[in-house]
């Protein structure tokens, strides 16, 4: 996961990564729900403090005999306000972080770009391919043929797409 | 190689549990994303995919000291994976399996070192490659052939003569503090809060060396050397090769 700082801060950066990865992703969405986290944050914040202290004049007011009970009912308008506005807070949070979890990460800027594995770029090669006068047998073949990869044995036992090594099959995967 | 590797490279070994809990699998950020390639037992658990996942929940929740850094990982185990979006490829052979065995190293280190890291770990997987006697070559991936979660990433890849292609032996990624936050993992004098640095891997294993890369398959270090030999029908000619090599293989 980015850091959520980015999003507001260096929006650009996340665009340019997501372009590089031609990968899909409703960035503006995204800023869209970072900005109205925060504001809701504030609201929230505000509305606590304004609760805060109708508290502490009501508690005056009781002390000193006076009237509280317009303060009081003041308090519990802002309470229930608070209450839907603290869900919907938590609902943006919530959005703000499954969107977060979806962002992949920003490549270095030493990553060659490009759309697919005909983009990448071989640095070196170490030996040289084997060079025969015949067609070479792909590795299923030649594991069967020494009875040291049992493909039938194993979609017997468990299915298509597994493989019981044997013998020196066998020793060659633990090694 | 495991060997090579805790004896020569400095790595600790680690023998983690082969199912993972939820948390651990949004950690690597298989989930929520990529459900689709994992088993799920009815308890909850997912079998893991790769070693990647429990050695990147090592240090979950926690909070590491700037001394305790860098951290050298490296685990044995078998992988699962379920292979959904592979129907009707690479249908034949041990290259995309829903069972196989790799090596994993991971390593946690100071921001700022995770190149250098990198280019270590990189050398680290090569060792192993060169004492297979496999002709390989080193790739630089693109952005857009690049995992989710890496920042960037180099790849072995070796030549399989039987199939004619160039297939990724292993693969070395760095993740900046991308996994760390998302484990919660976190050190106390880094500048920011959550700066862990860099996240590397290398699927590589014994027999096999394969690549942790998420749905590109994994070609094993071992397929090409069942071809490398050869000798057309005369291949009996490599039983007794194969048999040596799985004796007498030696690493550094």
């Amino acid at each position: 996961m980015l850091d959520r700082r980015l999003v507001r801060e260096d929006p650009e950066k996340i665009r340019q990564a997501l372009e590089k990865r031609g990968y899909e992703f409703d960035l503006d969405a995204l800023i869209a729900v970072e900005a109205q986290r925060r504001q809701l944050l504030q609201t929230v914040e505000s509305r606590r403090a304004e609760k805060n202290e109708l508290s502490e004049q009501i508690a005056k007011a009781m002390r000193e005999g006076g009237d509280a009970a317009t303060l009081k009912e003041r308090s519990s308008q802002i309470g229930t306000e608070l209450a839907a506005l603290e869900q919907e807070l938590n609902e943006a949070e919530q959005c703000f972080e499954q969107m977060m979890l979806d962002l992949p990460n920003i490549p270095l800027d030493e990553v060659p770009v490009g759309e697919s594995e005909q983009d990448n770029v071989v640095m070196y090669e170490v030996g040289e391919p084997p060079k025969f006068d015949f067609t070479p047998r792909p590795h299923w073949e030649i594991g069967e043929l020494l009875g040291i990869l049992d493909f039938e044995g194993a979609a017997r036992m468990a299915g298509a797409r597994f493989v019981t090594d044997v013998g020196a099959g066998a020793t060659l995967e633990r090694r | 190689m495991l060997d090579t590797h805790t004896r020569k490279h400095g790595y600790t070994e680690v023998s983690p549990p082969y199912l993972a809990n939820e948390r651990s699998l949004f950690g690597t950020a298989n989930l929520p994303k990529f459900e689709d390639d994992l088993f799920k037992t009815t308890d909850g658990y997912y079998l893991i995919p790769t070693a990647e996942v429990p050695l990147t929940n090592m240090h979950q929740g926690e909070i590491l000291e700037g001394e305790d850094l860098p951290i050298y990982y490296t685990a044995y185990t078998a992988c699962f994976r379920r292979e959904a979006g592979a129907a009707g490829k690479e249908t034949r052979g041990m290259i995309r399996v829903h069972q196989f065995h790799k090596v994993e190293l991971m390593k946690s280190v100071r921001p700022g070192q995770g190149s250098e890291e990198l280019e270590k770990l990189v050398k680290d997987a090569e060792v192993i490659v060169q004492a297979l006697e496999l002709p390989y070559r080193r790739v630089h991936l693109c952005t857009g052939d690049m995992g989710h979660q890496p920042q960037q990433t180099f790849d072995l890849e070796g030549y399989f003569p039987g199939m004619d292609r160039w297939l990724e032996l292993s693969s070395c990624s760095q993740y900046g503090d991308y996994q760390a936050r998302r484990c919660n993992t976190r050190t106390v004098h880094s500048v920011h809060e959550l700066g862990f640095g860099l996240r590397a891997h290398y699927g590589g294993d014994p027999g096999k060396l394969p690549a942790g890369k998420r749905n590109c398959g994994d070609p094993r270090s071992i397929t090409p050397l069942y071809g490398r030999d050869g000798r057309d029908s005369a291949s009996y000619a490599v039983a007794g090769r194969l048999t040596n090599l799985a004796r007498r293989w030696s690493f550094p």
